[in-house]
């Protein structure tokens, strides 16, 4: 895969005033399992709104040398999948009926075989088929994360955009996503982009991370052994860690202090 | 579950009982539909009454009175059921609020009070053939009360109790306002606009049905081509924006299309209050929220409600026919109540 980012410029409008979020933003992603990471606030979300078209920034998104830019939203869906922060809920549908959404460039009235099999199989691959005909509303947070990231897998785009897929779920449901994520990008050849915060996980399953700094600025990019060094996690997270190299050359992060000085206000 | 279960036979399982509910209603609306037409201020009987609906030979009079009178306002209470219905379906998807419809939103008193101006205008200014003005302005301003909605929906910060309290507001305005002409009428149109306040099937004719039928079957045929595309708006906006749907397009065309449902139903019968809304709440109840089952069954059921609240409206004091809307707002009165005091209505 080649999706490019050239020269990318994007402000968020705040009133009269604009909040600057990139300028003159270049990077590249590379195939296999891509993780954008950063501070709060650094643009991760805004990155991949403005890949999947949500948002319209200035410059150059490109994919194998094809502008993305102002592609009508049809072109975009067949290409990528976007998995959002936020969670759709509140609503009775059941979880076939959410899964089912995720193929509906194709869903036509009668629903056809290939899209029924294509569901069962992910949800049979996330484990969650017994969970099928339940409404969205009877599930727990990480239970409807699980359902949005079968509605990703289930349109077997060629590039999967996901921010924060990890977030609510538990340590254990966090890994096995990992790892299922790992084998969709070995097994169906899809590259994947993923914004986390986790740097265990970026560390263990990334192929490729790429850093933004709080400015929006490129701060690395590469293998994790490249990238995630004790001087970087000190200048971007502006925490003092200690990274161990273990034998298969996937840097630990060990978190020890934040370089700012935390004072507890008097009470009173 | 078993774990060799296919794609397909988990798909039967989901939609076995949605299908035979939505199958089921019809039945209901042909049982409440045969009574509807035997009954009422003159002599025919039921028996009469299958006879004229099968085509046998019956009694000319009886005849006419059946198939001239009472098998048009029949239907209309299915047609306009239907109608309010399914544009209160619409209204409560693209703003994901189970208290819109287009009565609760203003849609229909807008629409009251358009019709109304459009019959003062066309009684003393201008004069159009047939009831071109009256529709016509019933759209204007049901569309008017619409986009004023759907636009402060777009407002960030809009939450779905200022949307309803937008709507009772464009309620009390179009109301005064539909009152300020009964005030300026004189004694003749003062008796025809209370028609529009009211709602009553009872000014039906055959080429009102077939206008409402044929602005419900396009408005229908819409709605379902989209079914998938409006399941999916019931996410959230980013969601059905990454699914592919174009959020905007499918909002304002559901806006288009509900107002014309309203501007219709309400020219035609007048303002018939809490169909729209009560309807949809039960078949998202009955068959969940997959627009392909929610959005016939809402209007089946709401088909069923305003052919019983018919029926009810002829049997309350005999002899008389009370006009339709009065007997739809006292059933929906409480269950408005209902839905405001259970959690699970505003969830």
């Amino acid at each position: 895969m080649t999706l490019k980012v050239n020269d990318l410029s994007f402000a968020y409008r705040v009133g009269s005033s604009h909040q600057q979020v990139f300028e003159n933003l270049n990077l590249e992603f590379r195939p296999g399992l891509n993780v954008i990471l950063g501070p709060n606030g650094a643009g991760k979300s805004t990155l991949l709104k403005c890949i999947f078209g949500l948002l319209r920034p200035r410059g150059e998104i490109s994919y194998d040398g094809t502008s993305l830019m102002g592609l009508p939203l049809h072109r975009v869906v067949e290409l990528m999948a976007y998995l959002p922060q936020s969670e759709g809920s509140g609503n009775r549908l059941t979880v076939l009926e959410v899964v089912l959404l995720g193929r509906l460039p194709q869903l036509r009235s009668r629903v056809a075989d290939a899209d029924l099999e294509a569901v069962t199989q992910v949800l049979r691959y996330l484990d969650i088929l017994e969970l099928a005909q339940r409404p969205m509303t009877a599930l727990s947070g990480g239970q409807q994360k699980l359902v949005a990231i079968a509605q990703t897998l289930v349109r077997r785009p060629r590039i999967i955009l996901m921010d924060e897929p990890t977030s609510s779920l538990d340590l254990q449901r966090q890994l096995e996503l990992c790892q299922i994520l790992v084998q969709v990008v070995r097994q169906q050849s899809v590259d994947l982009v993923l914004a986390l915060h986790d740097l265990n996980l970026a560390a263990r399953y990334g192929d490729h991370l790429i850093v933004l700094d709080r400015a929006g600025q490129l701060a690395a990019a590469g293998t994790p052994a490249e990238v995630l060094t004790e001087s970087l996690i000190r200048e971007v997270y502006g925490v003092h860690a200690r990274v161990d190299q273990i034998l298969d050359q996937v840097p630990v992060i060990s978190p020890l202090r934040s370089v700012r000085s935390v004072k507890l206000g008097e009470q009173g | 579950m078993t774990p060799t279960l296919t794609g397909r036979q988990l798909y039967r399982r989901a939609v076995r009982g949605k299908v035979a509910i939505v199958a089921a209603l019809p039945v209901l609306i042909v049982v409440v539909f045969i009574i509807n037409v035997a009954t009422g201020s003159s002599d025919a009987s039921l028996a009469d009454a299958l006879i004229v609906l099968t085509g046998g030979d019956a009694d000319p009079m009886v005849a006419t009175v059946i198939l001239d009178i009472r098998v048009p306002m029949a239907l209309m209470a299915i047609v306009v059921g239907a109608a309010l219905s399914i544009g209160g379906c619409g209204m409560q998807t693209i703003l994901r609020n189970p208290m819109a419809s287009p009565f609760t939103l203003g849609i229909s008193a807008a629409a009251s009070f358009g019709a109304a101006l459009g019959f003062i205008l066309e009684a003393n200014v201008i004069r159009l053939p047939g009831a071109a003005m009256v529709t016509g302005n019933a759209f204007a301003f049901a569309l008017l009360a619409a986009a004023i909605i759907y636009l402060l929906s777009l407002r960030p910060g809009t939450d779905k109790g200022m949307i309803v309290l937008l709507g009772i507001a464009l309620n009390f305005l179009f109301n005064a306002l539909t009152m300020l002409l009964q005030y300026i009428a004189d004694e003749d149109e003062l008796q025809s606009l209370v028609f529009w306040t009211f709602g009553s099937l009872l000014k039906t004719t055959w080429q009102k049905l077939a206008i409402v039928s044929a602005v419900l079957a396009v408005a229908s045929a819409i709605y379902f081509g989209n079914s998938w595309k409006l399941t999916a708006l019931s996410l959230d906006d980013h969601k059905a924006k990454s699914l592919g749907v174009n959020v905007e397009a499918l909002r304002r065309l559901v806006i288009i299309t509900v107002s014309v449902l309203a501007a219709a139903a309400v020219a035609f019968v007048g303002t018939i209050g809490f169909v729209g809304l009560v309807a949809p709440h039960i078949a998202r109840g009955l068959v969940g929220e997959d627009q392909r089952f929610f959005m016939p069954a809402s209007a089946l059921i709401g088909a069923a409600i305003l052919s019983l609240a018919f029926l009810v409206s002829k049997l309350v004091v005999p002899g008389t026919i009370l006009p339709v809307g009065l007997v739809t707002a006292f059933v929906g009165i409480p269950f408005f109540i209902v839905i405001i005091v259970s959690r699970r209505g505003l969830a």
